[in-house]
């Protein structure tokens, strides 16, 4: 049975005291340990999901539970406070954040804000950094002198510093260069295989694919599908439906299908399933 | 997000009030301002208040969107008024504490005084509100035109104007992003004392610094990669175009200082 790391029961936001609705009765439940993907379009409400889901917002009207936490209308701003150490938030382009003289000092900023020792802070720093490639030499310079992928990084190793439990990330591999988004995907990954709860917002649906175990897509403020992303790429109704675009795999697994309908037995959704299966089917013409 | 902050903001729409010519709007708004402190009785404040609403009906915008413009600008209203009131003298003493005290022609000022706030914001932000920044900048432009016989740069001015006008929002949606990231970091803004709450935006306003220098940066090469020089004559690509309906808007304004200034006389 699945823990959940967050649920949403009824929740309803509103940035202009009911005129219009950045959410309405949205609920789900966010199962602990996976990695929830969150798709939509500009304007569909994922962004104050996310600002929900951090205490950044409260809900105008129902309730969230993140982490054990519950949050309404009226919830105070310490519990918040006890609701973040928990969670952590890489804003898109975080590297927007940075402001410290030095790599270390900005990376130290979150543990040192949840009042962790400088010593305990430097070490969760540290390991952070050597956590997302940035190596000794790096530590004392001036973060500005870094280049875009370097900076994300620091920004990255900031947020996981503070030990999170909870990490969403909010389009992490916009304006990276393929290799950098690969290496980011391979870290996702891995903090998920240590235990993080993730949630994922993003415009890639091979992302999706590759890394989510659950999906959930949102439209003007609406929750519209829930599922994973087999499920989701199964249907093209609600993907034309929602604009979304599949993952290259599955369109080229679709138009096989049209020709050999009993090719798959199990419908790849990644480049590398595809590979498999063809690879598998192939051999066994051979024989 | 500081989205509930209406004043010098516009909201879209194609009312009356939208379709003005700015200059008029600016004008109008400056004289409003000025016929505010001749309204000195009942009848003209009575009268200034008709015209607002009038001048809010025909925005076509929601009340409530101009309530919550107001107030949070309601506690400098409210600070004021009550050192007025404590303040000034005349009339029927009601309460006195050496030379704090409270009367009834203080009173009567400290209504006026609300009134007067209440009606300057409102009259103002009915132009912000149905004005584009860049209509608005415009408009500008073309009332300082004449300053340009004094060797005034009117066209850089309008430039910087409309460029500073264009980016209050992004900026603004820039410093609810960063506090929200420091805040996601473990930042909390509420509380300790002044000086530590002033050290605490020392992460806000670095980020924004460097984001605004880069910005400013590339909008720079931007125009200049479009061809952009200052010192050249502009042609305009949205011309003002003084209508029937802008001449029909000056005439109610005469007509109504007519009526203000009939009506002091009472």
């Amino acid at each position: 049975m699945d823990k959940s790391a967050v649920s949403y029961q009824g929740v309803s936001l509103s940035y202009d005291e009911g005129i219009t609705w950045a959410l309405k009765d949205f609920s789900a439940t966010i199962p602990q340990g996976k990695i929830t993907a969150i798709i939509g379009h500009t304007g569909s409400g994922k962004s104050s999901l996310m600002n929900l889901t951090d205490g950044l917002l409260l809900p105008t009207e129902g309730e969230l539970v993140v982490m054990g936490h519950q949050l309404t209308a009226t919830t105070k701003q310490t519990a918040l406070n006890e609701l973040r150490h928990s969670i952590g938030f890489v804003f898109q382009f975080p590297e927007h954040q940075l402001f410290a003289d030095t790599v270390l000092a900005d990376v130290m900023f979150g543990p040192l804000n949840l009042g962790v020792s400088s010593q305990k802070a430097k070490v969760a720093a540290q390991a952070a950094l050597s956590e997302l490639g940035i190596s000794h030499p790096f530590y004392e310079r001036s973060p500005f002198e870094l280049s875009g992928g370097q900076q994300r990084r620091v920004a990255i190793a900031g947020v996981l510093a503070m030990k999170p439990k909870l990490l969403i990330l909010d389009e992490p591999t916009a304006g990276l260069d393929p290799d950098g988004q690969q290496e980011l995907l391979t870290l996702i990954k891995k903090l998920k295989r240590a235990g993080l709860t993730i949630l994922l917002v993003t415009h890639q649906m091979e992302q999706v694919a590759e890394l989510a175990d659950q999906v959930l897509v949102l439209a003007t403020g609406k929750l519209v599908f829930s599922g994973s992303p087999r499920e989701l790429f199964a249907d093209p109704l609600l993907l034309a439906k929602h604009h979304l675009v599949e993952p290259q795999a599955v369109t080229f697994a679709h138009q096989l299908t049209e020709t050999y309908p009993e090719l798959f037995d199990h419908f790849p959704i990644t480049l590398t399933e595809l590979a498999d299966a063809l690879a598998e089917k192939l051999r066994g013409a051979e024989s | 997000m500081n989205k509930k902050v209406l004043f010098g903001m516009y909201l879209p729409g194609t009312s009356l009030m939208h379709r003005l010519d700015p200059r008029l709007k600016i004008m109008g708004c400056f004289w409003l301002v000025i016929l505010v402190f001749f309204a000195n009785n009942l009848f003209t404040n009575g009268l200034m208040l008709i015209a607002l609403l009038g001048m809010v009906l025909l925005s076509q915008v929601a009340l409530k969107k101009y309530w919550l413009g107001i107030r949070p600008l309601m506690w400098i209203i409210l600070f004021t008024a009550v050192i007025q009131a404590f303040f000034s003298s005349g009339g029927h003493v009601y309460w006195q504490w050496g030379i704090i005290s409270l009367t009834s022609a203080g009173l009567v000022q400290v209504g006026f005084l609300i009134l007067r706030f209440f009606i300057i914001i409102t009259a103002s932000t009915v132009v912000t509100v149905t004005t584009t920044p860049l209509a608005m900048a415009d408009g500008i432009e073309a009332l300082m035109k004449p300053l340009k016989y004094l060797k005034v740069p009117v066209n850089q001015i309008a430039m910087m104007l409309s460029i500073a006008l264009r980016f209050v929002p992004t900026i603004m949606d820039e410093v609810s992003m960063i506090m929200n990231a420091q805040r996601a970091r473990g930042m909390d803004f509420n509380s300790g004392s002044l000086l530590t709450r002033a050290k605490r935006l020392v992460p806000v306003m670095i980020p924004l610094f460097v984001a605004s220098f880069k910005r400013a940066e590339e909008l720079a090469v931007a125009m200049e990669a479009r061809g952009y020089d200052p010192n050249q004559p502009r042609t305009k690509y949205r011309q003002l175009k003084w209508q029937k309906k802008d001449t029909g808007g000056m005439i109610s304004l005469i007509v109504l200082t007519g009526i203000l200034f009939l009506l002091r006389q009472l």
